[in-house]
Parts: structure tokens; C-alpha cells; sequence
């Protein structure tokens, strides 16, 4: 009973490992789903991580789906910047606590439209809404 | 959190940026607001509230000290001449590589 241990860890997980399953009793005994178990491989990260969190590696792409994320619903979305100095690294996320969009760059050019794009957020945001001017995608 | 005004909050931001030079990170968040102050109650609505449209948050942190402004359609250009990309160029002069590209 090499994985006996585990597997009473475990039965409070489904069939692939994650924490939605239920004992199964019916099928005999408590380590019925621990049997089921071994056979599984893994899932995939995307399915144990909740939101979804995309990686962009062009800028054109990750410009287009933040700003159609901010025009979703301007209230939830939020732009984060993080800057380290040591690095010589820029990371800008958009988010709506649901989706969250990454983009990474330590090159100076990108720097500077991550620059425009974060101006042209800000006066999205504290234009009205009945003079609100479309952003120019790159 | 300390709410400043944007001259303050601009000051306060060059100060951070100068204190993560040689380790650390800054961190610049921007999201809308609608100018409420009191947190939404559970049951029934705020009285007397009027969502305004056109404001926005601007928060900083280096992981230890926080600040906020609040930055309205009046104060953006403010924000957009005088920017903290000024700062992070007058920062970044060490990798002088990328120099000419930062001139407007």
C-alpha cells in the first residue's frame, strides 16, 4: 500500500485532482476515488489556476484586447504598471478580476507605447461619456 | 493609503522611483472612479449619491509606502505634460543606449 497515505489525503478530490469530488462509497469503500486517481495524469495549469492570465508577446494584440477589456465594462477594469529599475523591466497588466492581460518588455520603444496607451486610458477614463473618444489601436 | 494632492502625489512619485533605483519595484495602479466615499451597503442604496464620470485613481507603491490622487478631465493634462515617464526617463539615463527615442 505504497500510495495508501496520498490517498487518504485525497479523497476529498475528484478525478483530477481538483477539490470538487465527492467520496464514492457506492463503488466500494473509501478509497474507491483514490483508485480512480492513479490513473489521472495532472491537468493542464490553466485549468488549476482560476482567472485566466494570457501573456501577451506582441504588443499590437495585447493593445487591442486591453482596450476592448477597459471597453467591456470601464468601472471593473484596471490598469497596473510595475516598474523595477534593476532589471531595466516594465510589466502592464489590465484586469477585470476575471481576465487579466500581461505584457512584459524591457526594450525602451516599448516603453513609449506602453507609455501612450496608458495616457490615452487615463483620459478614456476621465472623459465624459457622451464626448468619450475611440482609442487608436497601434 | 495617503490621498495627496497631484502636485504632492508627482513629488512623492519621483521620491519612490529614486528610493527602487538600485532594487525593488513600483507599482502604478489606474482604474475609474465615481467619486463615491462611503462603501457600498449590503441592503439598499446610498442616498443622495451621484456617480460623477470624470475621475480617475492613480495609486503608487514600492511594496512599503502608498500613495493616491485622484486625477479629474481638469488636472489629466497635468498628468500627461508633467508625466512620470519624465521620471522614469531621467531614471533610466544609465542605459543610455535608447536615449534619442524617449525625445518627443
Amino acid at each position: 500500500m505504497g500510495r495508501g497515505v496520498g490517498a487518504r489525503r485525497r479523497r476529498h478530490l475528484g478525478p483530477l485532482g481538483l477539490r470538487t469530488g465527492r467520496w464514492l462509497p457506492e463503488v466500494g469503500g473509501r478509497w474507491a476515488g483514490s483508485r480512480r486517481l492513479r490513473s489521472r495524469a495532472s491537468p493542464p495549469l490553466a485549468l488549476r489556476c482560476g482567472p485566466t492570465m494570457p501573456q501577451y508577446q506582441t504588443w499590437e494584440e495585447f493593445s487591442r484586447a486591453a482596450e476592448k477589456l477597459y471597453l467591456a465594462d470601464p468601472m471593473k477594469a484596471r490598469v497596473v504598471l510595475k516598474y523595477r529599475h534593476s532589471d531595466g523591466s516594465l510589466c502592464i497588466k489590465v484586469t477585470d478580476d476575471l481576465v487579466c492581460l500581461v505584457y512584459r518588455t524591457d526594450q525602451a520603444q516599448d516603453v513609449k507605447k506602453i507609455e501612450k496607451f496608458h495616457s490615452q486610458l487615463m483620459r478614456l477614463m476621465v472623459a465624459k461619456e457622451s464626448r468619450s473618444v475611440a482609442m487608436e489601436t497601434d | 493609503m495617503v490621498l495627496l494632492e497631484s502636485e504632492q502625489f508627482l513629488t512623492e512619485l519621483t521620491r519612490l522611483f529614486q528610493k527602487c533605483r538600485l532594487s525593488g519595484s513600483v507599482f502604478i495602479t489606474l482604474k475609474k472612479y465615481d467619486g463615491r466615499t462611503k462603501p457600498i451597503p449590503r441592503k439598499g442604496s446610498v442616498e443622495g449619491f451621484e456617480p460623477s464620470d470624470n475621475k480617475c485613481l492613480l495609486r503608487a507603491t514600492d511594496g512599503k509606502k502608498k500613495i493616491s490622487t485622484v486625477v479629474s478631465s481638469k488636472e489629466v493634462n497635468k498628468f500627461q505634460m508633467v508625466s512620470f515617464w519624465c521620471t522614469l526617463y531621467a531614471l533610466s539615463q544609465g542605459k543610455g543606449e535608447h536615449i534619442e527615442q524617449w525625445v518627443r
